[in-house]
């Protein structure tokens, strides 16, 4: 294959794979009611509905963002330890508990969901510890991959090190491990609130009145008509989750997750 | 005595102590282990329960045990429809998506250009961006004031705009643009462990370079294909935004129809029914694949 | 503050696998002693059971008489320097330097008084700000010595601390290391692959193959006297000689199987009758006069080849017999020309011959 011809594919490979982003963002500029794109004028006033619909604004704000962070930093915690120990410790069944961990990435995300949702049909949780529930199982293997990743970027004999001076494991643990694997852990946690935040297959099942996600609430609108407030909420949402893939990309190179 | 010196000191240890100090990795698991158990096998476990119990219009659960949702599934036409529909769009998908990452997947895992580390983050980064904005773009484009009509009338191909969404090509094209991040990811992954001097190994034996991605990058990185094949069979089978948004109401996939028998029929028992059902046929490309990769190799022996 | 270490029987597997053992020895207050062998003999699995970083399988690791197996490393007070440094990337030189002494309780100006005398030690002072990767390969190598010392461990260890450096640093900090050493009397276990290293620092090296202990002894003790061919091979080079004790006329000789005989050393009489193998030191074999008077083992040879090495020669001869033997002597004209010429009388003394059982198998 030529070089050029093949230059030509990547590029437009690349444009298919980013043209929905681009235009869903793009779109919220239009004036009028009509999904236009390219816009046919430069307006806010879609910017201005979205502040003005209380419900996108709730979902947005009150529980997306919220929830997200919550799975951020849970995730982030469990993720730690999981790691650590897989990567750090060989004992019998270690391979078996790595897949374990990993498992949730086999299973579909609906019959995650699905399975959830039954379990809270038997035993009530609070609204939004179901959905933190449900985003944490399925973000935990992607948070553990990115921390093995910069865990074994790292020479354990740093951590024998300390232990010979004196720190016990769990002061190495925070003086020395930690530190050292701490853009691992951050965008561990920038990956769990990405996942979390546009999630809609295990959300679908677990939202309630008072907690439904931003996904979700778009998705239930999208059936039934579309509107440029969608492209609006799209833009933020895009700003946001790029913003984040950046400092994910300055911290650990986004492929981390590849190489586990 | 060294025995009884050791055996002292031994006893003199708190447990806590001595667990943290021979088995650090019990008490760095133990929580999240639970956690897994708790909200991720119990639920699975209990979603097999129900599936073979009868639907109950008030305890919507009810009490007998029993298998008529699994024989309502194989017994009734509509139903085998919607899974055949699903199977053949997730082939479809799972097909295209293969063909279209593979160049892309070997470039990328070949390369040394400066744009490869952007080239990645673009890959990944509408990945991150979710399906919901992602299926509103292909509204916008697909439309029937869309930009793709609006094009075709302004270039005089059509006369009025034709209709896109809401057909099995806005699904497919869909899907294939959602999914295709996971049909890359595992297909570098597995060509960047193929030994680039293998291919200059089989050059210098006279191999043409279709040959050698025929005879040797391929049948290398077949652990790749599987899993990327698998991954988007999975996913596209079990989808629900995109089938719905871009298919429209009549559209019935395995996903669209477990969504509303867990949400709106509330028939608990049939949907996790189906849901296993689901689960099973998604195994399909695995033993597809391991069918094909065993006779290949078969084949080799005899020759 | 020089404490005495002992290993009783000690020994260490990874599942199957033998990483070291059974291992006994004991070092002396203020000892310094080299562990000494080839590549996955087990000399790091030793120090980490020193260390306790690894617990032993069996054996117990004795530190002033105390059983120390279930004391985990942070409660042990041993000084340990890596081969790859382990220097902590994140924080300077002062902070790796005095990280050991916050866990000491030793804080603020007492901190920097001890951290700043630990530097000067090693030759460091003025990088205290710097970053472990802002400095060259021997200071690096300095700041873990200054590290491990700082908090007055019982026990210093060092792991082949010396193998990333070129060949004159290595031999410059061998000396720095040999003083602080000195200088602060500690007890100092040192891990080598090179005998040349392990000779110049060590009041006794302990040789180890294949996880066993062969060998724990004086630097010149183990060249004169090696416990095991392994010893012999390993330190220096060595002839041997395959063959069997007869007893003739009531005295033992000697006999090679090319049919060489040789006397024996008078103590020799212990060693068994039957195949045994004879070791002698290359410098050992004389180049003697031709005219002087005969000796006892004096031998025609016929030189095969010549090797100038600076001021010494090595020579492969081979005896009257048929014995091919290697030997090194001084550079001096009158023994070049009698090499060159291609026949020499060798003689090889009957105190320089050492007995080994023959191989096994
Ligand atoms: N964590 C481990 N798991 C399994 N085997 C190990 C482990 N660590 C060491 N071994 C084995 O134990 C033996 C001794 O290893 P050790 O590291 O002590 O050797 P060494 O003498 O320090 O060698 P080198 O000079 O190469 O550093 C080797 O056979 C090695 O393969
Ligand atoms: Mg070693």
């Amino acid at each position: 294959m030529g070089r050029r011809l093949f230059g030509a594919y990547l590029a437009l490979f690349y444009a298919f794979l980013l043209a929905p982003v681009v235009v869903a963002a793009l779109t919220s500029f239009n004036p009028t009611r009509l999904n236009l794109f390219p816009p046919v004028g430069l307006s806010l006033t879609w910017y201005r509905e979205f502040l003005r619909a209380e419900n996108f604004t709730h979902a947005f704000f009150a529980v997306s963002l919220k929830i997200a962070l919550i799975v951020a930093v849970i995730s982030g915690a469990l993720a730690l330890p999981v790691a650590y120990a897989l990567s750090r410790y060989r004992f019998f069944g270690r391979s078996l508990l790595q897949t374990f961990f990993l498992s949730p990435m086999m299973v579909p995300q609906m019959v995650v969901g699905i399975a959830l949702l039954l379990l809270f049909a038997r035993y009530t949780f609070a609204d939004e510890l179901r959905i933190v529930i449900g985003h944490v199982i399925i973000t935990l293997p992607i948070a553990v991959r990115a921390i093995t990743a910069s865990l074994q970027g790292t020479d354990p004999s740093l951590e024998e090190a300390a232990k010979s001076l004196g720190a016990n494991p769990l002061q190495t643990f925070y003086r020395v491990t930690v530190p050292l694997i701490g853009s691992g852990l951050l965008a561990a946690m920038l990956f769990a609130f990405t996942l979390s935040f546009t999630d809609v297959n295990v959300a679908l099942f677990l939202t309630g009145p008072r907690t439904t996600t931003l996904p979700v609430e778009v998705f239930a609108y999208l059936r039934w008509e579309s509107t440029p407030i969608i492209a609006a909420i799209a833009s933020v949402q895009v700003a946001l989750i790029f913003a984040i893939a950046i400092s994910i990309h300055r911290l650990i190179g986004l492929d981390a997750v590849l190489k586990y | 005595m060294v025995t009884t010196a050791l055996g002292t000191e031994r006893a003199r240890r708190p447990v806590l102590g001595s667990i943290l100090q021979d088995r650090p990795h019990v008490i760095l698991l133990a929580l999240p282990v639970f956690l897994f158990l708790a909200f991720l096998i119990y639920p699975l476990l209990l979603m097999f329960v129900v599936s073979v119990r009868n639907y109950h219009p008030n305890l919507i659960v009810g009490p007998r045990l029993t298998l008529e949702n699994y024989v309502r599934f194989i017994t009734d036409p509509f139903y085998r429809t919607v899974l055949a529909n699903t199977l053949k769009l997730a082939g479809i998908v799972s097909v295209i998506a293969l063909l279209l990452s593979y160049p892309v997947a070997y470039y990328l895992s070949r390369t040394a250009s400066r744009l490869k580390g952007w080239l990645v983050f673009f890959l990944l980064a509408p990945l991150m961006v979710g399906i919901v904005v992602r299926t509103y773009g292909w509204i916008v484009l697909m439309g029937r004031n869309g930009t793709i009509n609006r094009a075709l009338l302004a270039l005089g191909v059509v006369d009025e705009p034709v209709r896109i969404l809401f057909t099995d090509a806005a699904v497919i094209v869909g899907l294939v643009e959602v999914l295709l991040p996971y049909m890359v990811l595992p297909l570098v992954s597995a060509l960047q462990k193929v030994d680039v001097t293998l291919e200059a190994a089989a050059a210098t034996l006279g191999a043409s370079p279709v040959e050698v991605l025929r005879r040797v990058v391929i049948p290398l990185s077949l652990p790749g294909v599987i899993s990327g094949v698998v991954i988007v069979f999975t996913l596209s089978a079990g989808a629900i935004v995109t089938p719905a948004v871009l298919g429209g109401p009549r559209m019935q996939t395995m996903g669209t129809l477990i969504y509303q028998l867990m949400t709106a029929t509330l028939n608990w028992p049939f949907g996790s029914a189906v849901a296993f059902i689901l689960l099973a046929f998604e195994a399909i490309p695995v033993f597809l694949f391991f069918a094909i990769v065993s006779r290949a190799s078969a084949e080799r022996g005899r020759a | 503050m020089a404490a005495t270490l002992e290993l009783v029987e000690v020994s260490k597997y990874y599942g199957q696998v033998l990483g070291v053992g059974p291992v006994t020895l004991s070092v002396e207050p203020g000892e310094f002693v080299s562990l000494l062998g080839p590549s996955g003999c087990g000399k790091s699995t030793t120090l980490r059971l020193i260390a306790g970083l690894e617990r032993p399988t069996a054996g117990a690791i004795r530190i002033d008489g105390e059983v120390v197996n279930d004391l985990p490393a942070y409660r042990r007070n041993i000084g340990l320097v890596f081969q790859n440094y382990a220097l902590f990337p994140h924080l300077s030189v002062f902070d790796n330097v005095a990280f050991g002494l916050r866990y000491r309780n030793v804080t603020g100006d007492e901190a920097h008084r001890r951290g700043g005398e630990a530097l000067r030690l090693v030759n460091l002072e003025g990088l205290e700000d710097r970053l472990p990767r802002q400095l060259s390969g021997g200071q690096q190598q300095r700041v873990a010595l200054a590290r491990a010392v700082v908090i007055n461990p019982r026990i210093l260890l060092l792991d082949e601390p010396l193998s990333n450096l070129d060949l004159a640093l290595r031999q410059r900090m061998q000396g720095e290391i040999k003083r602080i050493q000195r200088e602060v009397g500690i007890t100092t276990v040192y891990v080598t692959h090179d005998q040349t290293e392990a000779f110049a620092l060590s009041d006794r090296i302990a040789v180890l193959f294949g996880g066993r202990l062969h060998q724990f002894a004086k630097p010149d003790e183990l060249y004169e006297q090696p416990a095991t061919p392994e010893v012999a091979d390993f330190i220096g080079e060595t002839n041997y000689l395959q063959g069997r004790v007869e007893t003739a006329a009531g005295a033992r000789v000697f006999v090679t199987d090319h049919g060489t005989r040789l006397v024996l050393p008078p103590d020799a009489g212990a060693a068994a009758a039957g195949p045994v193998r004879l070791a002698v030191r290359p410098h050992r074999v004389r180049v003697v006069d031709g005219t002087a008077a005969a000796g006892v083992n004096v031998f025609d040879a016929r030189v095969e080849r010549v090797v100038f090495a600076g001021d010494a020669l090595r020579a492969t001869a081979r005896l009257s017999a048929g014995d091919t033997i290697q030997l090194t002597t001084h550079n001096l004209p009158e023994t070049r020309t009698a090499l060159q010429r291609g026949a020499v009388r060798v003689q090889i003394r009957p105190e320089d011959l050492q007995f080994f059982p023959p191989p096994a198998g």
